[in-house]
């Protein structure tokens, strides 16, 4: 073989079209299937994790825990509705991002 | 269907099919990429396309159209193999399992030009594939490596040379040995 001109050597550089596609394409499907499963189960976890806080924190103030968050609300009316808002804006994040 | 059509489908119902005809779509070039990247290593190249796929996936809204889907998959590509390769401390050994006798005509081109790639340093490689495999204009080629014009200009000269050099002085009889 004897690279003499241009388009020899562009020839020489082309990509052949034997690559199999199926089984790549299935398997790239399969791994974002196994990611979401792994992000679902640490939302499951987290989930868990804080409704497990909020349990302990309720059972520890006699189950008197809407009463600092109703005090907070009337205390400071603007803080209360950015807080909200932050936290909705968060779950909706967390809830349609892919990471 | 086109790209941009695609995009939209997977980023608003994330349709798995829409992502599912882009892999289909560009696996062929980013897989070859990749091959020549690693010099032939097929395994590794393939390990390497499904993770540039996956964190293609995830990144997706990341994507702002201002290149080609194909021009930001290659840019991906390029940085996945540069992070593997200071990662593992890539060799250039080249695996015994490549020599695929049962092969085309073709396939052992491919073959042969990938044990070529040995040879050149990454940037000449990166850059006399994306010019001559992919067919990416230099401005293109400056987008997805990072390199100056100039660095890129004389890396595709360079490379260029070394493969004239390597064919036409009788290498591929000596494929065994690369």
């Amino acid at each position: 073989m004897k690279l003499s001109t241009e388009q020899d050597f562009q020839q020489l550089l082309e990509y052949s079209d034997y690559l199999d596609g199926a089984n790549f394409v299935e398997t790239v499907q399969s791994n974002i299937k196994k990611q979401q499963q792994i992000r679902q189960r640490i939302l499951a976890i987290a989930t868990f994790c804080a409704a497990l806080v909020v349990l302990v924190i309720a059972i520890m103030s006699g189950f008197q825990l809407w009463l600092p968050l109703i005090e907070f609300a009337q205390n400071s009316p603007y803080l209360f509705t950015v807080a909200l808002t932050s936290i909705v804006g968060f779950s909706f994040f967390i809830r349609h991002s892919k990471i | 269907m086109n790209d941009q059509a695609l995009i939209a489908r997977v980023l608003l119902d994330n349709d798995q099919h829409a992502f599912a005809s882009l892999v289909r779509k560009y696996q062929h070039p980013i897989r070859h990429f990749l091959r020549r990247l690693t010099s032939g290593d097929h395994s590794l190249a393939d390990d390497l396309a499904q993770e540039v796929f996956l964190a293609a996936y995830t990144k997706m809204q990341s994507f702002r159209a201002e290149s080609s889907f194909g021009t930001w998959l290659h840019s991906i590509a390029y940085r996945m193999f540069l992070n593997d390769r200071r990662k593992a401390h890539y060799t250039r050994e080249v695996s015994s399992e490549l020599v695929e006798p049962s092969t085309t005509h073709n396939a052992e081109q491919d073959i042969l030009v990938e044990r070529l790639m040995s040879h050149l340093s990454v940037g000449e490689r990166t850059c006399v594939t994306l010019a001559y495999s992919v067919g990416m204009s230099h401005q293109e080629i400056v987008e997805i490596t990072g390199m100056p014009l100039g660095t890129v200009k004389s890396h595709i000269n360079r490379g260029k040379q070394k493969l004239v050099e390597l064919v036409n002085s009788n290498q591929p009889q000596k494929r065994s040995s690369l």
